[in-house]
């Protein structure tokens, strides 16, 4: 009697945990992708996958940060050869999984059939092309009942085998493409989401053409450029340029007018010192030191004057060797300037101001003036495209800005950071991106980034306080992007 | 009741006879499913190879999987208007998940395996082939008719 009790709770024990594990196997199940392809499914926990692929392949995924909740993680495989993609949240939770086979191998083609066939089974694929008007592609999606999980593969013009089969979890994506204000618009970088689901797109891409394109920047992003020069002394090259003698093609698409009036302009902003001309220009100063000097990104008219970036390249060598030695006590300052010079009706010089582009920079660089001339209600303005090197014991950096020279005598007014690029002490390589200002809370300027690395794209989000004037300095920028975690 | 000592307790019984009755419906159940993907799949599916006007070719091939599990197929080929019809071809199908298994009465050999997807049939067997010979012989897709 007493053993078949005992038999008794022994299978009600047994029943209890086939009903707890059938019970957990559903709930895992609801938590997963249905659109499952050999191990890989969204919904599931990232260890599991990397764990049976380190099992199989001896290999471990290579991951990167692609915002701060998330990392992209890459393995190349054999078998059917190609490279696994996983998104991972950091709760271990695979967003996205995909995989791009390297060829339209027999293999793969029959595998993407049967997977094919086994997701249709639950839910009709939708086919279409990703461009209507682009015919060598078309993709088949897959959408779960309740719209939690999707699934797709991509084909190329013949249209038999994917180039990208993808399995997501779309909520899980969504919170990470919220995540952060570019986190969305990196994700659809990286090819993880489409373009059409990144809400903030239109807006992202407006800023990054003002960049590429050099459109003028949006006035909403402006920021006032600093005023107070950085109190460093200037740099000093170690010795004199040898003045070289003209060549038949030295100083190529420079007019004698324009020469002449820079001769002026030079002789007139620093006094004592005049331009000679060789095979390249020097300004050679009362002491009879020469230096060479490089007119960059010249605009301008002749009979209206113009506007030019001035550079003294061996101040500019002294001030980098200075930053690479990390020893702030001795560094010193190299601006590029504007010379705007101006003829007046006799030929003579009108007037001429020279203007340090960047108050704040250890060294600086001209890239583009663009002079634009006054609109109904815009009053004219110039331009300036400009690369701006800062430092610190622990990195060197350098910002790219869009300022705005106005006024008379002309000034830097407004600014708005470009590009920006960042070595750290010790890191073998520099992060480098996009500033996209997102934010504009009080007293303080949100900075997003847009990086390329080797293995894709990320973004990370600073907020940099913005000084009593409202100025956005560059080297509190490199501090803040110091200061987080570099995606790798 | 005592019982002998190595007999098997009735709760232990009745819990074996549960296990036996849920085998036979896990089983079932499979046949179930091959038999509902049958009737699904029983119909004329067509594959044509027209290479006409460059060439005079033009193929056209039947394969038709019938309710009770068998399956024939006829290829006809025309040839600068001259028609000629293959000897056809028949047997038994099988289903396993989504994967059509052909077996011929006529030719013999290996199984032909094609994968169900929607109203097409896609020959599986590429991979086979390219891993014995090391040439891709493609892929055949038969699409339904009726």
């Amino acid at each position: 009697m007493r053993r078949s009790r005992i038999f008794q709770a022994g299978i009600a024990l047994a029943l209890l945990i086939f009903v707890g594990a059938k019970a957990f196997r559903y709930v895992q199940l609801r938590t997963q992708s249905p659109f499952v392809m050999w191990e890989f499914r969204a919904g599931g926990r990232f260890s599991v996958l990397e764990k049976s692929a380190f099992r199989q392949t001896r290999q471990r995924f290579a991951c990167n940060d692609v915002v701060a909740s998330a990392r992209l993680c890459e393995m190349r495989v054999t078998g059917i050869g190609g490279v696994v993609r996983v998104l991972v949240n950091d709760r271990d939770r695979i967003a996205a999984v995909e995989f791009a086979p390297d060829s339209a191998t027999p293999a793969m083609r029959e595998e993407a059939r049967r997977v094919a066939a086994e997701w249709g089974l639950m839910r009709p694929g939708a086919s279409s092309r990703p461009v209507p008007s682009d015919t060598s592609a078309s993709i088949t999606r897959w959408r779960s009942e309740d719209g939690n999980w999707t699934a797709f593969m991509r084909y190329d013009r013949l249209g038999s085998t994917p180039v990208l089969v993808h399995m997501g979890d779309e909520a899980t994506l969504a919170a990470i493409g919220a995540s952060s204000p570019l986190a969305a618009y990196v994700l659809a970088l990286n090819g993880v989401i489409e373009a059409s689901d990144v809400p903030n797109a239109g807006a992202v891409s407006e800023v990054l053409a003002t960049t590429m394109y050099r459109r003028a920047t949006d006035p909403a992003n402006e920021t006032p450029s600093p005023r107070a020069t950085t109190a460093l002394e200037l740099c000093t090259p170690e010795r004199s340029d040898p003045i070289l003698a003209a060549t038949d093609r030295s100083l190529d698409g420079l007019t004698e007018s324009v020469k002449s009036l820079l001769e002026r302009a030079i002789a007139a902003v620093y006094p004592g010192s005049r331009l000679v001309t060789g095979d390249g220009m020097w300004v050679v100063s009362p002491t009879g030191v020469s230096e060479r000097v490089s007119f960059s990104g010249m605009a301008g008219v002749d009979s209206a004057g113009i506007v030019t970036g001035v550079d003294f390249p061996a101040r500019t060598a002294v001030a980098s060797q200075r930053m690479d030695d990390a020893v702030p006590e001795r560094f010193c300052r190299a601006p590029a300037a504007l010379l705007f010079a101006r003829p007046s009706d006799d030929d003579s010089l009108a007037d001429a101001h020279v203007v340090d582009v960047d108050a704040e920079a250890l060294a600086s660089d001209v890239l583009t003036i663009d002079v634009v001339e006054p609109d109904a209600g815009t009053p004219g303005h110039i331009r300036v495209r400009y690369g701006a090197a800062y430092a610190t014991t622990g990195w060197t950096g350098s910002i790219e800005w869009e300022a705005v020279f106005a006024e008379d005598p002309p000034r830097s007014t407004v600014r708005v950071p470009l590009l920006f690029s960042q070595h750290s002490q010790g890191a073998e390589e520099a992060v480098a991106g996009h500033l996209i200002v997102t934010g504009r809370p009080d007293g303080l300027i949100e900075l997003s980034t847009i990086e390329q690395k080797q293995w894709g794209f990320s973004t990370r989000t600073v907020v940099v306080p913005v000084d009593s004037g409202g100025v956005l300095l560059g080297t509190r920028i490199l501090e803040r992007l110091a200061g987080t975690q570099p995606a790798r | 009741m005592p019982h002998a000592p190595f007999s098997i307790p009735n709760t232990f019984r009745r819990s074996l006879a549960l296990t036996a009755f849920a085998l036979v419906f896990v089983v079932a159940a499979c046949e179930d499913e091959e038999a509902r993907t049958r009737k699904r799949i029983v119909a004329d599916y067509v594959r044509e190879i027209d290479m006409r006007p460059r060439t005079q070719i033009y193929v056209r091939q039947v394969l038709t999987l019938k309710p009770d599990g068998r399956w024939t197929r006829t290829t006809t080929m025309e040839t600068r208007g001259q028609t000629e019809e293959s000897l056809p071809d028949s047997g038994t199908f099988r289903i396993q998940g989504v994967t059509l298994i052909l077996r011929s009465l006529v030719e013999g050999g290996q199984s032909r395996r094609f994968t169900i997807g929607g109203d097409s049939l896609f020959s599986a067997n590429a991979a086979q082939v390219q891993a014995l010979t090391g040439y891709d012989i493609g892929e055949e897709v038969f699409v339904r008719s009726r």
